[in-house]
């Protein structure tokens, strides 16, 4: 047989092999290989460390918190029972008027199935369900503005091609309104709904709905990114390769000063509670991430800039595990070690909702 | 512009950022690679990501790894190769107490000449099944290949003659039977 043959033969076969979440089992791996060292992996099947100065919380897989070590005050971690069950739990988040809204999904196993999903709303204190919205793909991501909550939702990717994406619209009296995105748009970043329109991320830019009628009314091209994100401010603005552009309501773009205290490129912005842009930039050299100029700790790799009530956080990952910096006076840095499938939201001062897991978690930072 | 850049010092790549280009870079090839070996996809994806939380400890101790890739190939396989030998031990017994047997080898993927390739390669001894799937799959060299097994180079370059042979003649059985 001849060489050529041979390796043309053996290349044609290629497995199905997916990423997505490699990452996140090969810290899992690590973690409990780490437990193993330590003795404790029987006892610790889901581990939720909260590390805020120096303080280190444990919870225990019976849901009894555990000190492991405490200084500058104790803090707790408790598992959320929703009640009805909603199955496996994640994110995206979104946090409004007291009101949190998660996605929830049949569990299979450790992970989740659909079709069917939903958005579940329920009270961000007492847990207790306000309301829910079914859906059928996988939830991408949420925001609430122009008289609705909006989803942008993902099927099933095919055997070729981009899976179709659709723009949900959720009204005050739960119906459903819905339009598929155009074909072979692959959003990148999270859907934010306010300044007359309701925006979307895409790979090569960014489209531009009416929240009436849900027709897409401007595409605005930018250079193609794996990350974008838009925020309303005076303008609403987008990144684009680092820098930040005004999306203009004629549907052109115009170049915006990030200002940036180190000219570093932007990689996330959110917006502050007096209506300011918030930039999270990346430095080019160290990869050291910022939230406006002040550096987030050195270990904490940034994935994306939130708000929520005024409140700013940085989700990301600490040594593998899911993490998130509460950008504050006294920044606090919640880890929650170990865990896959994380998502947080900032709810009160001293109080931190997770998803991890398939699981509800609340933090209490000040405890 | 250009004497500023040349003054800031390289970026400090750490054990996390080689972890994630891996994932995003080689993992499939390698995951690939062990599969042909050991005949199983998942069992393949186990074994990567379990070496890869290895390669990570080992780092994070400030170990060196030159070769990421291919120490992670190396570790890989020993552990599917292991996983296996529990797995036919396993089957032996169920075998003994008339269980139905099991099949070890997923398919996923696999069509037409290609599929005939790989199921001959997974009928040849294992070390000529993991030297021939990292010349041929993974594009390694004779030296490269003798490095990650730790074995001679002329060792190599025999057992790859003798499995070309070996395959060659299992794919002209093959087509005579079609």
């Amino acid at each position: 047989m001849r060489e050529d043959q041979l390796e043309r033969s053996m290349r044609a076969w290629s497995p199905r092999v997916s990423t997505v979440d490699v990452y996140d089992r090969v810290a899992s791996k690590r973690t409990r290989r780490a437990a193993r060292r330590r003795g404790g992996a029987g006892a610790v099947a889901v581990a939720v460390v909260v590390a805020i100065s120096g303080a280190f919380l444990l919870l225990r897989q019976d849901g009894e918190p555990a000190r492991i070590a405490a200084t500058g005050g104790p803090y707790e971690t408790h598992l959320v029972t929703l009640d009805p069950d909603q199955g496996y739990v994640r994110g995206p988040l979104l946090v409004a008027g007291g009101t949190l809204s998660l996605s929830a999904y049949d569990r299979d196993g450790a992970s989740f199935t659909y079709p069917p999903s939903r958005i579940v709303r329920v009270d961000a204190r007492t847990f207790a369900e306000q309301g829910r919205t079914d859906l059928k793909a996988e939830i991408g991501s949420l925001a609430d503005g122009e008289g609705a909550r909006w989803a942008v939702t993902v099927n099933p990717p095919p055997a070729n091609g981009l899976p179709d994406a659709f723009l949900k619209r959720i009204g005050g009296d739960g119906v459903v309104v819905s339009t598929l995105l155009p074909r072979a748009t692959d959003p990148v970043g999270a859907v934010v709904a306010g300044a007359g329109g309701v925006w979307i991320p895409v790979r090569d830019g960014v489209l531009r709905f009416d929240p009436t009628t849900l027709r897409l009314t401007a595409r605005y091209a930018l250079a193609p990114a794996d990350t974008r994100t838009v925020a309303i401010s005076k303008d609403v603005v987008a990144t684009d390769a680092g820098d930040l552009v005004a999306l203009r309501p004629d549907g052109t773009t115009s170049g915006l000063c990030a200002c940036t205290a180190t000219g570093d490129p932007v990689v996330g912005l959110a917006t502050s509670a007096s209506g300011d842009l918030v930039e999270l930039t990346r430095n080019r050299a160290t990869g050291r991430t910022a939230v406006d100029a002040q550096p987030l700790p050195r270990r904490f790799a940034a994935v994306s800039l939130l708000s929520a009530g005024g409140r700013v956080w940085v989700q990301g990952r600490m040594n593998g595990s899911p993490a998130a910096v509460l950008v504050r006076r006294h920044p606090a840095t919640v880890v929650l070690d170990g865990a896959h499938d994380a998502s947080f939201a900032w709810v009160g001062d001293d109080t931190v909702l997770a998803v991890a897991d398939g699981r509800l978690v609340r933090v209490d930072l000040n405890k | 512009m250009h004497a500023l850049a040349e003054q800031v010092p390289p970026l400090q790549e750490d054990e996390d950022d080689r972890i994630r280009a891996f994932v995003d870079g080689e993992y499939r090839q390698v995951v690939a690679t062990v599969a042909l070996v050991c005949g199983s996809t998942a069992t393949a994806e186990d074994a990567v990501q379990e070496a890869l939380a290895r390669a990570w400890e080992h780092l994070a101790r400030g170990k060196p790894i030159d070769r990421l890739p291919a120490w992670v190939t190396t570790v890989a396989m020993n552990l599917a190769r292991s996983q296996m030998r529990r797995w036919r031990s396993e089957r032996r017994a169920r075998t003994k107490l008339g269980a139905a047997r099991t099949e070890l080898h997923d398919v996923t993927g696999a069509s037409g000449e290609a599929y005939a390739v790989r199921q001959a390669l997974l009928a040849l001894p294992r070390r000529q099944r993991e030297v021939t799937a990292l010349r041929y799959y993974l594009g390694l060299d004779v030296r490269a290949i003798a490095g990650t097994l730790g074995i001679a180079e002329g060792t190599v370059k025999a057992m790859l003659f003798r499995a070309r042979q070996s395959l060659a003649e299992a794919l002209e059985d093959g087509a005579d039977d079609a």
